[in-house]
């Protein structure tokens, strides 16, 4: 997200009316911006990573550990040097939903060279050095998925009180202060959100049962009906935009290898997912989920009650699925298409408008599929535009999809091409992590493409997947639909056949391309089966110039990935687990009391700083050799 | 493998050339992922005889070797502009006759189809050790290279598994500096600061590899062929896109004579 430009936001109902204007003019702005833009080549590869992180304030007397709402304080220095020197700054800081995070990006793209993979780690540290200097010495900057005791009463410095008759969220738990307050595009949406839901989201997470866990786990259900007595109940969007995420864009020479890497990092989506997994704590519960994704889809859900299907269709056009924060609804390559085997909805007549403008079905599908969603945020200055030179209609909307994949146009007026962005990694609690992570992801795409290999499979397979891949320690319980054969230069002929009956009425096991794998067997390999990505990764990186240092960071990446996928170590899901059902103040009862969230909070500090090792959760060596800059004598031959 | 069969059209000729083409392009050695440098060439070595005894067309080049190639195969290169492929030519010499180099370059160009590439790295079956004197060895090689890049056939020049002395007293000697450096990545994580530094100092890329010394070992070639032939120079040949991280091409091209 780039700056937000600031304007005064409508109303609801002004917003509400304007739907069918920002779905017209959105779609327009898309036709005329594919117009100019479908033949856009030979970009070279540029990708970048977002972390996003979480202000902590301790209270090492009382043993307290509390979000700091500091967000929109430390954003006003960040961007200040931003804006003195938009070129020269080594890093870039948006807000983010909570007023106590902060999203920071590199200053500017990593490169096409794999010396750039040397350089993410060091630029994170940069980040975060950058913040901390900026922070009191009673507060740090972590890059963890969920606080722990988000929502919890007086969870924040300085104290605030939640709202549940008034306001933008009217949570019991989440109150209004929470949300950032530099920007009216968080609290607008909330509030649209909901209005358009017509009543409060609503999330119910299983909790952990334990020894002593008592059910009814609180009194939420007597207040509000929606909430499950054996479920952590939440009941504002803070509670999903309130997670930090781990996600990277990179650019496509074209358009069609976007759409190429669109559909093979899409299976691959629930996998990492799984395999990142690391909030296994909300609003003071443990659960028994490891991820934040069903939360966050919950907690931006405008579905009204008839898009749900609890009612009759009757102001509605459909009844729709999924929330706008989901897996992706269909595969946009011609590859892809023969796998594309759930309903995609749209309006007719914006489909229709797309293809009439030479916009192939494919792609017509999937930007009238996400034209199926309002408005949720409209501000009185962007209403009206020129489609021509203007995407604000059509940025609403594409930003306001919060899927697993994102397919990118160029902007209008740039020297950016098209890009994809890879968004189901949680935030993990090191940077050595998060850059192993990220630099894992790019990797895999150079090897797609460079081996031109295959991993789609039906796409009702993938939703089965993220499903799966949210249990309680599903990276190494779980097994996931997984294509056995990737390789696509002869299609065997069990495959053909496959193809010809269509895939969903395809008994899997007969036709033998899709098998079930666990995280492991995906990355690791499994003998006689599926060769594994990391060796595929380490097979492409043979043929690859690569430097020393960059050669080390990169084994010291794949090694730990390759350490965790087989259970050595664990999921940072898993090690919260282990910390919390372990510590002397827990009673077995799912709580997390305010001094287990203190040490947790602590332990992970001293995890992230390096003054704490922690071979559980990263294994024995964590030492990259990161650097900030990249030789001279490599950074010619880009 | 039929041994006999290819030993029949090897007949009488003692002196020829196997050309794996783009490697990249058989499943069988993309799902293999675990093979070390010998063991995949060995795998595309059998791969291309076994292609060209099915469709069995006998190449030649201008000189009569006898060219062992896989038909159909893609290269790749014409899919792109030329401009922006990165070519990469790394020889592996039994020996330091520098017409094997000559000729190697000479005859991968012409099965790519080129007239000029990016870098070359040489290697020698034996490392070269810390002994000055072991600078000989590579000067008759290293001429070849100078000159190939005066004749703008080359733009970089390289050599792998050599200790630092003998490369400082290389790059000392050389007229033509070399650019690169390639070591075996075994022993990465413990570059000696004092090369890093050197390398830093003259700007010359530092790189890993993973090739054994030995790229072919005599029992390799037995076992292939059935009759223990002589490799007189191997080379590989890699094409990245430039700047997008994307390989396209890897293959092979061996020069193999009888005894």
């Amino acid at each position: 997200m780039g700056l937000l430009t600031e304007g005064s936001p409508l109303s609801w109902e002004e917003t509400k009316k304007l739907a069918p204007h920002v779905r017209q003019h959105g779609i327009t702005q898309f036709i005329n911006l594919y117009k100019k833009l479908r033949d856009r080549e030979g970009d070279v590869l540029k990708w970048g990573d977002e972390v996003e992180y979480i202000i902590v304030k301790f209270n090492d007397e009382k043993k307290q550990a509390k979000v700091s709402l500091r967000g929109d304080e430390l954003l006003t220095v960040l961007n200040k040097k931003e804006l003195e020197d938009p070129n020269g700054v080594k890093s870039l800081w948006r807000p983010e939903y909570g007023a106590y995070m902060i999203e920071g990006t590199p200053g500017r793209p990593y490169g096409g060279l794999l010396a750039h993979f040397n350089i993410v780690e060091a630029n994170m540290r940069l980040r975060r050095k950058e913040v901390t200097e900026l922070l009191k010495a009673d507060e740090a900057i972590m890059s963890i998925t969920s606080f722990p005791r988000l929502g919890c009463e007086d969870f924040t410095h300085p104290p605030t009180k939640p709202t549940p008759d008034q306001g933008a969220t009217r949570s019991l738990f989440f109150p209004d202060d929470v949300i950032f307050p530099g920007h009216p595009r968080f609290k607008t949406l909330s509030r649209n959100i909901r209005m358009r839901r017509g009543e409060k989201v609503a999330i119910n997470l299983p909790v952990f049962r334990d020894k002593n866990t008592k059910i009814p786990i609180d009194d939420s259900y007597k207040h509000d009906r929606a909430a499950l007595p054996d479920h952590v109940y939440m009941d504002a969007m803070g509670f999903g935009m309130g997670c930090c995420c781990l996600q990277l864009t990179f650019q496509a020479c074209n358009i069609t290898e976007a759409r190429t890497l669109y559909d093979q990092l899409t299976p691959l989506c629930p996998i990492m997912l799984a395999f990142t997994a690391a909030s296994p704590l909300y609003r003071g519960f443990v659960t028994d989920v490891d991820c934040r994704w069903n939360v966050i889809s919950g907690s931006v859900d405008c579905r009204t009650e008839e898009e749900r299907g609890l009612k009759p269709l009757k102001e509605n056009t459909f009844v729709i699925n999924k929330s706008r924060y989901d897996s992706i609804d269909s595969y946009l390559s011609p590859q892809g298409e023969k796998y594309n085997d759930i309903p995609l909805l749209y309006n007719k007549e914006d489909y229709q408008k797309l293809v009439d403008n030479g916009i192939d079905p494919l792609l017509a599908g999937h930007i009238a599929h996400l034209f199926i969603r309002d408005s949720v945020s409209l501000f009185s200055e962007k209403v009206h535009q020129n489609d021509e030179e203007d995407s604000d209609h059509f940025e609403n909307i594409q930003s306001t999809n919060w899927q697993t994949m994102r397919f990118k146009p160029p902007p209008p007026h740039s020297t950016i091409g098209w890009r994809v962005e890879f968004r189901p990694c949680e935030a993990q609690v090191t940077d050595f992590e998060n850059a192993a992570i990220v630099c894992f992801v790019v990797l895999l795409t150079r090897v797609i493409l460079s081996y031109q290999l295959n991993f789609l499979i039906p796409i009702s397979k993938v939703d089965e997947n993220m499903q799966k891949a949210q249990k309680r320690n599903a990276a190494r319980d779980q097994k996931f639909w997984f294509r056995r054969d990737i390789t696509t230069h002869v299609s065997p002929p069990a495959a053909a056949e496959c193809c010809r009956t269509g895939t969903s009425n395809c008994d899997v096991k007969e036709c033998d391309m899709f098998g079930q794998m666990t995280v492991n067997d995906i990355i690791n390999g499994k003998e006689g089966e599926f060769p594994g990505l990391i060796p595929l990764i380490n097979n492409y990186l043979a043929g690859m110039d690569v430097d020393a240092d960059t050669h080390c960071t990169i084994q010291q990446y794949l090694k730990f990935i390759q350490r965790r996928a087989a259970g050595e170590i664990l999921t940072t899901a898993s090690w919260i687990r282990k910390f919390v059902t372990e510590h002397p103040d827990y009673k077995h009862d799912s709580v997390v009391s305010e001094i287990i969230n203190y040490d947790l909070l602590k332990t992970v500090k001293d995890i992230q700083t390096g003054d704490k090792y922690c071979p559980l959760l990263l294994g024995v060596s964590t030492m990259s050799k990161t650097k900030e800059s990249i030789p001279s004598a490599l950074s010619d031959d880009c | 493998m039929d041994i006999e069969k290819i030993n029949g059209a090897l007949e009488g000729c003692d002196n020829f050339l196997i050309s794996t083409g783009n490697i990249l392009s058989i499943n069988d050695i993309t799902k293999k992922v675990n093979l070390n440098t010998s063991d995949e060439l060995v795998d595309a070595i059998s791969f291309t005889l076994k292609e060209f005894q099915d469709n069995g067309v006998l190449q030649t080049q201008s000189d009569h070797l006898l060219v062992i190639s896989r038909h159909n195969d893609n290269l790749k290169i014409s899919e792109h502009e030329l401009a922006d492929l990165k070519i990469g030519f790394k020889v592996f010499l039994n020996s330091d006759d520098p017409d094997s180099l000559t000729e190697a370059i000479q005859k991968a160009l012409i099965v790519l189809k080129v007239e000029s590439i990016n870098d070359v790295i040489v290697t020698f079956k034996q490392k070269i050790g810390n002994q000055n004197d072991n600078l000989n060895q590579i000067q008759s090689t290293w001429s070849v290279l100078e000159n190939l890049i005066k004749k703008g056939q080359i733009k970089q020049i390289g050599i792998a598994d050599i200790e630092e002395s003998a490369f400082r007293a290389l790059y000392d000697w050389a007229k033509v500096k070399p650019s690169i450096i390639q070591i075996n990545l075994s022993t990465c994580c413990v570059v000696p600061p004092t090369l890093q530094s050197f390398c830093k100092e003259h700007d010359i890329k530092l790189l890993t590899h993973s090739d054994p010394l030995d790229l072919l070992p005599v029992e390799s070639i037995e076992s292939i062929f059935g009759t223990p032939l002589i490799l007189k120079w191997a080379l590989r040949f890699l094409i990245h896109v430039k700047c997008r991280g994307v390989l396209t091409t890897k293959g092979y091209l061996l020069n193999l004579v009888k005894n």
